[in-house]
Protein backbone atom coordinates (compact mmCIF):
# COMPACT_ATOMS: atom_id res chain seq x y z
CA UNK A 1 0.00 0.00 0.00
CA UNK A 2 1.04 3.40 -0.60
CA UNK A 3 1.44 6.17 2.40
CA UNK A 4 2.04 9.46 2.41
CA UNK A 5 3.58 11.00 5.17
CA UNK A 6 3.68 14.79 5.88
CA UNK A 7 5.81 15.71 8.40
CA UNK A 8 8.87 17.89 8.78
CA UNK A 9 10.60 15.87 11.26
CA UNK A 10 10.54 13.31 9.13
CA UNK A 11 14.22 12.43 9.35
CA UNK A 12 14.53 12.77 13.04
CA UNK A 13 11.85 10.39 13.73
CA UNK A 14 12.07 7.90 10.38
CA UNK A 15 12.58 4.45 12.68
CA UNK A 16 8.96 4.89 14.26
CA UNK A 17 7.63 3.98 10.19
CA UNK A 18 9.86 0.72 9.87
CA UNK A 19 7.58 -1.56 10.80
CA UNK A 20 5.62 -0.19 7.98
CA UNK A 21 8.40 -0.41 5.93
CA UNK A 22 9.12 -3.77 6.09
CA UNK A 23 5.15 -4.79 5.76
CA UNK A 24 6.06 -3.35 2.56
CA UNK A 25 4.87 -0.06 2.65
CA UNK A 26 5.94 2.11 -0.16
CA UNK A 27 6.04 5.48 1.94
CA UNK A 28 6.10 9.16 0.28
CA UNK A 29 7.73 11.71 2.20
CA UNK A 30 6.42 15.40 2.07
CA UNK A 31 7.69 17.88 4.79
CA UNK A 32 6.32 21.36 3.83
CA UNK A 33 2.43 22.80 3.20
CA UNK A 34 3.96 23.81 -0.32
CA UNK A 35 4.81 20.77 -0.78
CA UNK A 36 1.78 18.71 0.26
CA UNK A 37 -0.55 21.17 -2.27
CA UNK A 38 2.16 20.70 -4.76
CA UNK A 39 1.58 16.91 -4.32
CA UNK A 40 -2.33 17.08 -4.03
CA UNK A 41 -2.46 14.33 -7.79
CA UNK A 42 -0.14 12.02 -5.74
CA UNK A 43 -1.83 12.61 -2.48
CA UNK A 44 -5.18 11.54 -3.75
CA UNK A 45 -3.81 8.61 -5.23
CA UNK A 46 -2.02 7.36 -2.04
CA UNK A 47 -4.05 4.32 0.47
CA UNK A 48 -3.60 6.36 4.01
CA UNK A 49 -2.45 9.85 4.80
CA UNK A 50 -0.27 10.28 7.68
CA UNK A 51 -0.15 14.14 8.66
CA UNK A 52 0.84 16.64 11.79
CA UNK A 53 -0.44 19.36 13.00
CA UNK A 54 2.47 21.49 13.04
CA UNK A 55 3.75 22.28 9.80
CA UNK A 56 6.06 24.36 8.08
CA UNK A 57 4.62 26.85 5.16
CA UNK A 58 7.71 26.19 3.50
CA UNK A 59 7.70 28.67 0.62
CA UNK A 60 4.15 29.86 0.78
CA UNK A 61 3.64 33.75 2.03
CA UNK A 62 0.08 32.63 3.63
CA UNK A 63 -0.78 32.57 7.33
CA UNK A 64 -1.60 28.41 8.08
CA UNK A 65 -2.09 29.53 11.68
CA UNK A 66 -0.14 27.69 14.87
CA UNK A 67 -2.01 23.89 14.04
CA UNK A 68 -1.10 24.91 10.44
CA UNK A 69 -1.79 20.93 9.69
CA UNK A 70 -5.82 21.63 9.90
CA UNK A 71 -6.37 24.33 7.06
CA UNK A 72 -3.74 21.82 5.11
CA UNK A 73 -6.21 19.30 5.42
CA UNK A 74 -9.28 21.24 4.44
CA UNK A 75 -7.62 22.53 2.11
CA UNK A 76 -6.68 19.15 0.35
CA UNK A 77 -10.08 17.79 0.76
CA UNK A 78 -12.08 21.02 0.13
CA UNK A 79 -10.21 22.60 -2.96
CA UNK A 80 -8.16 19.24 -4.29
CA UNK A 81 -10.50 16.75 -3.76
CA UNK A 82 -8.48 14.52 -2.45
CA UNK A 83 -10.81 11.91 -0.38
CA UNK A 84 -7.93 9.63 0.89
CA UNK A 85 -8.16 8.09 4.49
CA UNK A 86 -5.74 10.75 6.90
CA UNK A 87 -4.44 9.49 10.47
CA UNK A 88 -3.14 12.68 11.83
CA UNK A 89 0.37 11.38 13.78
CA UNK A 90 1.09 14.35 16.16
CA UNK A 91 2.01 15.67 19.22
CA UNK A 92 -0.69 18.13 19.81
CA UNK A 93 -3.27 17.06 21.90
CA UNK A 94 -6.68 16.37 19.68
CA UNK A 95 -9.08 18.52 22.06
CA UNK A 96 -6.95 21.24 20.87
CA UNK A 97 -7.84 20.21 17.05
CA UNK A 98 -10.88 19.05 17.42
CA UNK A 99 -13.14 21.34 16.57
CA UNK A 100 -11.11 21.92 13.18
CA UNK A 101 -10.97 18.49 12.47
CA UNK A 102 -14.69 17.39 12.79
CA UNK A 103 -15.75 18.54 9.16
CA UNK A 104 -12.52 16.50 7.55
CA UNK A 105 -13.40 12.77 7.66
CA UNK A 106 -10.08 12.06 10.20
CA UNK A 107 -9.92 8.26 10.77
CA UNK A 108 -7.74 8.45 13.69
CA UNK A 109 -5.50 10.09 15.59
CA UNK A 110 -2.10 8.68 16.81
CA UNK A 111 -0.62 10.65 19.39
CA UNK A 112 3.26 11.85 19.30
CA UNK A 113 5.75 9.77 21.16
CA UNK A 114 4.19 6.63 19.47
CA UNK A 115 5.81 3.16 19.84
CA UNK A 116 6.57 1.99 16.37
CA UNK A 117 3.67 -1.23 16.67
CA UNK A 118 0.90 1.93 17.77
CA UNK A 119 1.17 3.65 14.73
CA UNK A 120 1.19 0.30 12.67
CA UNK A 121 -1.91 -0.69 14.91
CA UNK A 122 -3.51 2.52 14.21
CA UNK A 123 -2.44 2.09 10.24
CA UNK A 124 -3.44 -1.23 9.80
CA UNK A 125 -6.83 -0.74 11.26
CA UNK A 126 -7.34 1.95 8.90
CA UNK A 127 -6.11 0.27 5.97
CA UNK A 128 -7.83 -3.32 6.65
CA UNK A 129 -11.48 -1.37 7.12
CA UNK A 130 -10.96 0.53 3.85
CA UNK A 131 -10.03 -3.05 2.14
CA UNK A 132 -12.90 -4.77 3.86
CA UNK A 133 -15.38 -1.72 2.49
CA UNK A 134 -13.69 -2.20 -0.58
CA UNK A 135 -13.72 1.71 -0.98
CA UNK A 136 -11.99 2.90 -3.51
CA UNK A 137 -10.33 6.39 -4.50
CA UNK B 1 -15.72 13.61 18.30
CA UNK B 2 -17.91 15.61 21.46
CA UNK B 3 -17.84 19.31 21.90
CA UNK B 4 -15.74 19.99 25.17
CA UNK B 5 -15.41 23.09 26.97
CA UNK B 6 -12.41 23.91 28.78
CA UNK B 7 -12.78 24.93 32.34
CA UNK B 8 -12.08 28.72 31.96
CA UNK B 9 -15.04 28.46 29.28
CA UNK B 10 -17.39 26.73 31.70
CA UNK B 11 -16.11 29.62 34.62
CA UNK B 12 -17.20 32.78 31.67
CA UNK B 13 -20.57 30.92 30.50
CA UNK B 14 -21.15 30.99 34.94
CA UNK B 15 -20.36 34.25 35.21
CA UNK B 16 -22.55 35.52 32.14
CA UNK B 17 -25.25 33.38 33.63
CA UNK B 18 -25.03 34.92 36.96
CA UNK B 19 -25.26 37.99 35.47
CA UNK B 20 -28.48 37.10 33.45
CA UNK B 21 -30.20 35.89 36.69
CA UNK B 22 -29.96 39.25 38.52
CA UNK B 23 -30.01 41.85 35.63
CA UNK B 24 -32.79 39.70 34.21
CA UNK B 25 -30.99 40.99 31.10
CA UNK B 26 -30.70 37.99 28.16
CA UNK B 27 -27.50 38.02 27.38
CA UNK B 28 -25.57 36.09 24.49
CA UNK B 29 -21.71 35.67 23.49
CA UNK B 30 -20.77 35.91 19.89
CA UNK B 31 -16.99 35.65 18.29
CA UNK B 32 -15.44 35.28 15.23
CA UNK B 33 -15.00 31.83 13.70
CA UNK B 34 -12.15 31.59 11.41
CA UNK B 35 -13.54 31.34 8.27
CA UNK B 36 -15.21 34.69 8.61
CA UNK B 37 -18.13 33.81 10.21
CA UNK B 38 -19.50 34.00 13.56
CA UNK B 39 -20.01 31.80 16.36
CA UNK B 40 -22.54 31.96 19.14
CA UNK B 41 -21.31 30.88 22.33
CA UNK B 42 -24.04 31.42 24.26
CA UNK B 43 -27.27 32.12 22.27
CA UNK B 44 -28.77 35.42 23.19
CA UNK B 45 -32.51 33.73 23.97
CA UNK B 46 -35.64 34.75 24.77
CA UNK B 47 -35.58 35.96 28.95
CA UNK B 48 -37.95 38.42 29.02
CA UNK B 49 -41.72 37.61 28.77
CA UNK B 50 -42.25 39.54 25.18
CA UNK B 51 -39.58 38.07 24.02
CA UNK B 52 -40.39 34.66 24.51
CA UNK B 53 -43.48 35.15 23.13
CA UNK B 54 -42.44 36.12 19.97
CA UNK B 55 -40.04 32.90 19.68
CA UNK B 56 -43.27 31.25 20.74
CA UNK B 57 -43.78 32.06 16.63
CA UNK B 58 -41.05 29.66 14.31
CA UNK B 59 -40.56 33.07 11.94
CA UNK B 60 -40.34 35.17 15.21
CA UNK B 61 -37.76 32.93 16.44
CA UNK B 62 -36.20 32.67 13.13
CA UNK B 63 -35.83 36.49 12.76
CA UNK B 64 -34.68 36.74 16.84
CA UNK B 65 -31.68 34.45 15.81
CA UNK B 66 -30.48 36.13 12.63
CA UNK B 67 -30.66 39.36 13.92
CA UNK B 68 -28.39 38.83 16.48
CA UNK B 69 -26.21 36.90 13.85
CA UNK B 70 -26.34 40.64 11.53
CA UNK B 71 -25.50 42.55 14.47
CA UNK B 72 -22.56 40.51 16.30
CA UNK B 73 -21.01 40.50 12.77
CA UNK B 74 -21.24 44.21 12.42
CA UNK B 75 -19.92 44.59 15.05
CA UNK B 76 -16.94 42.37 15.35
CA UNK B 77 -16.01 43.74 11.60
CA UNK B 78 -16.52 47.72 12.77
CA UNK B 79 -15.28 46.95 16.11
CA UNK B 80 -18.07 49.43 17.30
CA UNK B 81 -20.60 48.51 19.78
CA UNK B 82 -23.76 50.45 20.76
CA UNK B 83 -27.50 50.70 22.04
CA UNK B 84 -30.00 49.24 18.77
CA UNK B 85 -33.54 48.70 18.63
CA UNK B 86 -34.39 45.11 17.87
CA UNK B 87 -36.68 44.36 14.78
CA UNK B 88 -39.35 43.67 17.54
CA UNK B 89 -39.32 46.75 19.64
CA UNK B 90 -37.12 46.20 22.46
CA UNK B 91 -33.71 47.16 22.89
CA UNK B 92 -30.56 45.14 23.02
CA UNK B 93 -26.58 46.09 24.36
CA UNK B 94 -24.09 44.62 22.00
CA UNK B 95 -20.53 45.73 23.71
CA UNK B 96 -17.43 44.48 21.39
CA UNK B 97 -14.47 42.55 23.80
CA UNK B 98 -11.50 44.61 22.53
CA UNK B 99 -7.93 43.38 23.78
CA UNK B 100 -4.78 44.29 22.28
CA UNK B 101 -6.55 45.97 19.81
CA UNK B 102 -8.44 42.80 18.25
CA UNK B 103 -12.14 42.10 19.04
CA UNK B 104 -12.13 39.19 20.71
CA UNK B 105 -16.07 38.43 21.46
CA UNK B 106 -19.20 40.48 21.12
CA UNK B 107 -21.46 40.28 24.49
CA UNK B 108 -25.10 41.59 23.83
CA UNK B 109 -27.61 42.22 26.46
CA UNK B 110 -30.75 44.17 27.23
CA UNK B 111 -34.61 42.71 26.18
CA UNK B 112 -35.05 45.85 27.71
CA UNK B 113 -36.52 49.17 27.44
CA UNK B 114 -34.51 52.30 27.67
CA UNK B 115 -36.08 55.22 29.36
CA UNK B 116 -36.24 58.47 27.75
CA UNK B 117 -34.55 57.04 24.65
CA UNK B 118 -34.79 59.17 21.07
CA UNK B 119 -36.35 55.65 19.87
CA UNK B 120 -38.92 55.33 22.00
CA UNK B 121 -41.69 56.06 19.35
CA UNK B 122 -39.56 54.38 17.01
CA UNK B 123 -39.54 50.85 19.07
CA UNK B 124 -43.46 51.34 19.10
CA UNK B 125 -43.89 51.26 16.00
CA UNK B 126 -41.00 47.77 15.31
CA UNK B 127 -43.73 46.58 17.62
CA UNK B 128 -47.08 46.99 15.74
CA UNK B 129 -44.98 45.81 12.89
CA UNK B 130 -44.08 42.46 14.29
CA UNK B 131 -47.37 41.81 15.58
CA UNK B 132 -48.62 42.41 11.60
CA UNK B 133 -46.24 40.30 10.38
CA UNK B 134 -46.51 37.36 12.86
CA UNK B 135 -50.48 37.51 12.22
CA UNK B 136 -51.15 35.79 15.89
CA UNK B 137 -54.15 34.60 17.10
CA UNK B 138 -56.44 37.30 19.07
CA UNK B 139 -55.09 35.80 22.36
CA UNK B 140 -51.44 35.80 20.95
CA UNK B 141 -51.98 39.36 19.95
CA UNK B 142 -53.82 40.62 24.05
CA UNK B 143 -50.56 38.41 25.18
CA UNK B 144 -47.89 40.48 23.23
CA UNK B 145 -49.20 43.76 23.51
CA UNK B 146 -49.40 42.84 27.49
CA UNK B 147 -46.08 41.71 27.74
CA UNK B 148 -44.64 44.47 25.79
CA UNK B 149 -45.78 47.33 27.81
CA UNK B 150 -44.07 44.95 31.03
CA UNK B 151 -40.67 44.86 29.45
CA UNK B 152 -38.34 45.91 32.12
CA UNK B 153 -37.37 49.37 32.29
CA UNK B 154 -33.21 50.49 32.47
CA UNK B 155 -32.55 54.35 32.12
CA UNK B 156 -29.54 55.30 30.68
CA UNK B 157 -27.30 56.15 33.27
CA UNK B 158 -28.07 52.47 34.31
CA UNK B 159 -26.58 50.72 30.90
CA UNK B 160 -23.78 52.97 31.10
CA UNK B 161 -22.93 51.37 34.67
CA UNK B 162 -23.66 47.46 33.32
CA UNK B 163 -21.20 48.39 29.90
CA UNK B 164 -18.58 49.58 32.05
CA UNK B 165 -18.50 46.51 34.12
CA UNK B 166 -18.89 43.72 31.90
CA UNK B 167 -16.58 45.10 29.53
CA UNK B 168 -14.04 44.98 32.31
CA UNK B 169 -14.68 41.44 33.35
CA UNK B 170 -14.68 40.44 29.89
CA UNK B 171 -11.19 41.89 29.11
CA UNK B 172 -10.04 40.08 31.94
CA UNK B 173 -11.29 37.01 30.94
CA UNK B 174 -10.11 36.91 26.98
CA UNK B 175 -6.47 38.33 28.38
CA UNK B 176 -6.68 35.62 30.36
CA UNK B 177 -8.07 32.95 28.05
CA UNK B 178 -4.99 34.30 25.49
CA UNK B 179 -2.05 33.68 28.14
CA UNK B 180 -3.92 30.41 28.53
CA UNK B 181 -3.77 29.72 24.84
CA UNK B 182 0.31 30.81 24.69
CA UNK B 183 0.62 29.05 27.96
CA UNK B 184 -0.50 25.72 26.14
CA UNK B 185 1.97 26.60 22.96
CA UNK B 186 5.21 26.68 25.15
CA UNK B 187 4.06 23.69 26.54
CA UNK B 188 3.27 22.26 23.32
CA UNK B 189 6.67 23.29 22.22
CA UNK B 190 8.57 21.63 25.03
CA UNK B 191 7.22 18.91 24.29
CA UNK B 192 7.34 18.75 20.42
CA UNK B 193 10.64 19.42 20.99
CA UNK B 194 11.13 16.58 23.63
CA UNK B 195 9.00 13.93 21.59
CA UNK B 196 11.80 14.63 18.48
CA UNK B 197 14.72 13.87 20.98
CA UNK B 198 12.63 10.70 22.42
CA UNK B 199 10.60 9.63 19.05
CA UNK B 200 13.49 8.00 17.72
CA UNK B 201 14.99 6.36 20.71
CA UNK B 202 11.61 4.91 21.74
CA UNK B 203 11.18 3.61 17.92
CA UNK B 204 14.80 2.31 17.42
CA UNK B 205 14.38 0.53 21.00
CA UNK B 206 10.99 -1.23 20.25
CA UNK B 207 12.51 -2.10 16.91
CA UNK B 208 16.10 -3.32 18.46
CA UNK B 209 13.70 -5.63 20.99
CA UNK B 210 11.72 -7.22 18.31
CA UNK B 211 14.82 -7.64 16.56
CA UNK B 212 16.52 -9.55 19.45
CA UNK B 213 15.85 -13.34 19.72
CA UNK B 214 16.75 -14.45 23.07
CA UNK B 215 16.70 -11.92 26.59
CA UNK B 216 20.13 -10.37 27.00
CA UNK B 217 21.75 -7.39 29.04
CA UNK B 218 21.07 -5.23 26.05
CA UNK B 219 17.17 -5.94 25.86
CA UNK B 220 17.04 -5.61 29.58
CA UNK B 221 18.76 -2.05 28.72
CA UNK B 222 16.34 -1.50 26.18
CA UNK B 223 13.39 -2.03 28.50
CA UNK B 224 14.64 0.18 31.20
CA UNK B 225 15.26 2.82 28.72
CA UNK B 226 11.76 2.74 27.62
CA UNK B 227 10.06 2.81 30.92
CA UNK B 228 12.12 5.42 31.94
CA UNK B 229 11.38 7.51 28.58
CA UNK B 230 7.71 6.45 28.95
CA UNK B 231 7.87 7.88 32.49
CA UNK B 232 8.87 11.12 31.69
CA UNK B 233 7.14 11.47 28.62
CA UNK B 234 3.91 10.59 31.01
CA UNK B 235 4.72 13.30 33.84
CA UNK B 236 5.61 16.04 31.22
CA UNK B 237 1.92 15.25 28.62
CA UNK B 238 0.23 14.97 32.29
CA UNK B 239 1.86 18.84 32.91
CA UNK B 240 2.55 17.57 36.36
CA UNK B 241 6.31 18.07 35.53
CA UNK B 242 6.17 22.20 35.46
CA UNK B 243 7.94 23.08 32.45
CA UNK B 244 11.15 24.40 33.74
CA UNK B 245 11.52 22.01 36.58
CA UNK B 246 12.85 18.90 33.66
CA UNK B 247 16.29 19.07 34.99
CA UNK B 248 15.07 16.73 38.10
CA UNK B 249 14.81 14.24 35.72
CA UNK B 250 18.69 14.84 34.35
CA UNK B 251 21.45 12.19 36.29
CA UNK B 252 23.92 13.85 39.03
CA UNK B 253 26.68 15.46 37.75
CA UNK B 254 29.75 13.39 37.63
CA UNK B 255 32.92 14.98 36.22
CA UNK B 256 35.60 12.93 34.30
CA UNK B 257 37.87 14.07 31.61
CA UNK B 258 37.10 13.89 28.21
CA UNK B 259 37.62 15.25 25.28
CA UNK B 260 35.44 17.91 23.98
CA UNK B 261 35.65 17.43 20.11
CA UNK B 262 34.26 14.34 20.84
CA UNK B 263 30.96 15.76 21.94
CA UNK B 264 30.68 18.39 18.96
CA UNK B 265 31.23 15.20 16.79
CA UNK B 266 28.25 13.39 18.28
CA UNK B 267 25.66 16.58 17.97
CA UNK B 268 27.32 16.95 14.51
CA UNK B 269 26.54 13.11 13.61
CA UNK B 270 22.52 13.57 15.44
CA UNK B 271 21.93 16.71 13.71
CA UNK B 272 23.67 15.76 9.94
CA UNK B 273 20.22 14.76 8.61
CA UNK B 274 18.40 17.29 9.47
CA UNK B 275 21.36 19.74 8.42
CA UNK B 276 21.21 17.92 4.92
CA UNK B 277 17.83 18.80 4.76
CA UNK B 278 18.06 22.38 5.62
CA UNK B 279 21.28 22.27 3.25
CA UNK B 280 23.45 24.02 5.26
CA UNK B 281 27.17 23.33 5.77
CA UNK B 282 28.68 22.15 9.11
CA UNK B 283 32.19 23.48 9.52
CA UNK B 284 34.67 22.63 12.22
CA UNK B 285 37.74 23.86 13.35
CA UNK B 286 38.84 22.48 17.12
CA UNK B 287 42.30 23.01 18.20
CA UNK B 288 43.62 20.31 20.14
CA UNK B 289 43.75 19.25 23.29
CA UNK B 290 40.02 19.77 23.89
CA UNK B 291 40.24 17.06 26.98
CA UNK B 292 38.70 18.79 29.67
CA UNK B 293 36.66 18.05 32.78
CA UNK B 294 33.27 17.60 32.18
CA UNK B 295 30.08 15.81 33.22
CA UNK B 296 29.56 14.18 29.66
CA UNK B 297 26.00 13.65 29.24
CA UNK B 298 24.55 16.95 30.72
CA UNK B 299 27.56 18.84 28.34
CA UNK B 300 26.62 16.83 25.26
CA UNK B 301 23.28 18.17 25.86
CA UNK B 302 24.43 22.02 25.80
CA UNK B 303 26.03 21.66 22.85
CA UNK B 304 23.73 19.35 20.93
CA UNK B 305 21.33 22.43 21.82
CA UNK B 306 23.56 25.12 20.63
CA UNK B 307 24.65 23.40 17.30
CA UNK B 308 20.50 22.68 16.75
CA UNK B 309 19.70 25.67 17.35
CA UNK B 310 22.32 27.05 14.81
CA UNK B 311 21.10 25.05 12.40
CA UNK B 312 17.36 25.70 13.33
CA UNK B 313 17.42 29.33 12.65
CA UNK B 314 19.73 29.48 9.69
CA UNK B 315 18.22 30.04 6.86
CA UNK B 316 17.02 28.06 3.95
CA UNK B 317 14.47 27.75 1.44
CA UNK B 318 13.52 31.02 -0.22
CA UNK B 319 17.09 32.56 0.52
CA UNK B 320 19.91 31.92 -1.99
CA UNK B 321 22.98 32.76 0.34
CA UNK B 322 25.20 30.79 1.62
CA UNK B 323 23.97 29.07 4.83
CA UNK B 324 26.38 27.57 7.25
CA UNK B 325 27.15 26.62 10.85
CA UNK B 326 30.92 27.10 12.37
CA UNK B 327 32.71 25.31 15.33
CA UNK B 328 35.62 26.98 15.92
CA UNK B 329 37.71 25.28 19.02
CA UNK B 330 40.25 27.97 20.57
CA UNK B 331 42.56 27.01 23.40
CA UNK B 332 42.78 30.32 25.56
CA UNK B 333 45.17 30.27 28.56
CA UNK B 334 43.07 27.50 31.62
CA UNK B 335 40.16 27.36 28.94
CA UNK B 336 38.84 26.20 25.85
CA UNK B 337 36.77 28.25 24.16
CA UNK B 338 33.54 27.01 21.62
CA UNK B 339 32.37 29.22 19.42
CA UNK B 340 28.93 28.40 17.22
CA UNK B 341 28.41 30.70 14.39
CA UNK B 342 25.78 30.21 11.79
CA UNK B 343 23.69 32.86 9.26
CA UNK B 344 20.41 33.41 9.89
CA UNK B 345 17.63 34.59 12.23
CA UNK B 346 19.29 37.13 14.61
CA UNK B 347 18.88 38.11 18.02
CA UNK B 348 18.11 41.88 18.80
CA UNK B 349 20.97 43.29 21.41
CA UNK B 350 18.15 43.83 24.40
CA UNK B 351 18.22 40.39 24.16
CA UNK B 352 21.39 39.05 25.02
CA UNK B 353 20.28 38.04 28.36
CA UNK B 354 16.69 37.25 27.67
CA UNK B 355 17.66 34.63 25.35
CA UNK B 356 18.71 32.35 27.95
CA UNK B 357 15.74 32.75 30.36
CA UNK B 358 12.73 29.86 30.47
CA UNK B 359 10.72 29.84 28.05
CA UNK B 360 11.73 33.24 25.99
CA UNK B 361 11.96 33.29 22.27
CA UNK B 362 13.02 36.31 20.48
CA UNK B 363 11.41 38.23 18.69
CA UNK B 364 12.70 37.81 15.46
CA UNK B 365 12.11 33.72 15.55
CA UNK B 366 8.55 35.22 15.06
CA UNK B 367 9.05 36.20 11.84
CA UNK B 368 9.79 32.94 10.45
CA UNK B 369 8.48 29.48 11.35
CA UNK B 370 10.30 28.07 13.62
CA UNK B 371 9.40 25.21 16.51
CA UNK B 372 11.11 25.53 19.90
CA UNK B 373 10.54 25.13 23.51
CA UNK B 374 12.45 28.25 24.77
CA UNK B 375 14.15 25.95 27.12
CA UNK B 376 17.34 25.28 25.45
CA UNK B 377 19.52 27.74 25.88
CA UNK B 378 18.29 28.46 29.72
CA UNK B 379 19.39 24.58 29.97
CA UNK B 380 22.47 25.52 27.88
CA UNK B 381 23.69 28.12 30.69
CA UNK B 382 22.77 26.33 33.28
CA UNK B 383 25.23 23.39 32.61
CA UNK B 384 27.56 25.85 31.19
CA UNK B 385 27.70 27.70 34.37
CA UNK B 386 27.57 24.36 36.56
CA UNK B 387 30.90 23.61 34.37
CA UNK B 388 31.89 26.97 35.79
CA UNK B 389 32.02 28.33 32.14
CA UNK B 390 30.57 31.11 30.74
CA UNK B 391 28.37 31.79 27.32
CA UNK B 392 27.59 34.89 25.37
CA UNK B 393 25.97 35.98 22.42
CA UNK B 394 26.62 38.07 19.91
CA UNK B 395 24.26 39.51 16.66
CA UNK B 396 25.25 41.10 13.83
CA UNK B 397 23.10 42.61 11.39
CA UNK B 398 24.61 41.97 7.59
CA UNK B 399 22.84 43.03 4.03
CA UNK B 400 19.27 41.32 3.55
CA UNK B 401 17.71 41.16 7.43
CA UNK B 402 20.21 38.05 8.38
CA UNK B 403 22.42 38.00 10.68
CA UNK B 404 25.71 36.62 11.84
CA UNK B 405 25.13 35.29 15.54
CA UNK B 406 27.82 33.74 17.52
CA UNK B 407 27.36 32.25 20.84
CA UNK B 408 30.87 31.77 22.49
CA UNK B 409 31.48 29.47 25.36
CA UNK B 410 34.46 29.15 27.41
CA UNK B 411 35.06 26.29 30.13
CA UNK B 412 37.63 25.84 32.17
CA UNK B 413 39.96 22.56 31.09
CA UNK B 414 39.57 21.98 35.20
CA UNK B 415 37.13 22.12 37.93
CA UNK B 416 37.59 22.77 41.08
CA UNK B 417 38.54 20.00 43.58
CA UNK B 418 35.41 19.63 44.77
CA UNK B 419 33.82 18.83 41.76
CA UNK B 420 35.89 16.41 40.56
CA UNK B 421 35.15 12.96 42.55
Amino acid sequence: MRIAWIDDDIEIIDPVIQPLVRDGHEITKIRTIRDALDSAEVLRTCDLILVDMLLPAGDLDEDFGYYSGVPLLRRLREEHGVATPVIVFSVVDPDRVREGLDPLNVAGYVRKPALPSELKTAVDAVLGAQSNSGAGR
Amino acid sequence: MPNLWSPSRQAQHDILKAFALLTKCAIGLFEPASDGDVREILPLEGFEPYCRKIRSFSEGNRLCHDDHIRRAKKVIESGIGGLTLCYAGVFNQALPIIVDGKVMAVLMYGQMWVEGDDRCAEARDCHESVIARLKPTEDDELELRFYYDEVKRFSRADVDALNQQLSSLQRWFYGMLREEQELHRQTENVIHDLQMRLQPILARAENLSRGLRQISTESRLVEDLLAVADELLKNVLAMRVPIWNLGKFMPEYRFELYPLGTLVEEAIALYKAEAERREVDIRTRLEKPSRIEMSRVHLQQAINNLLHNAIKYSFHGRYDLDRFVDILGEIDGLDYGLTFSNYGVGILPEEFDLIFQPGYKGVLTYAEYRSGSGVGLAITKEVIERHHGTIEVESVETSGGAYVNKFIVRLPYKQPREEVK
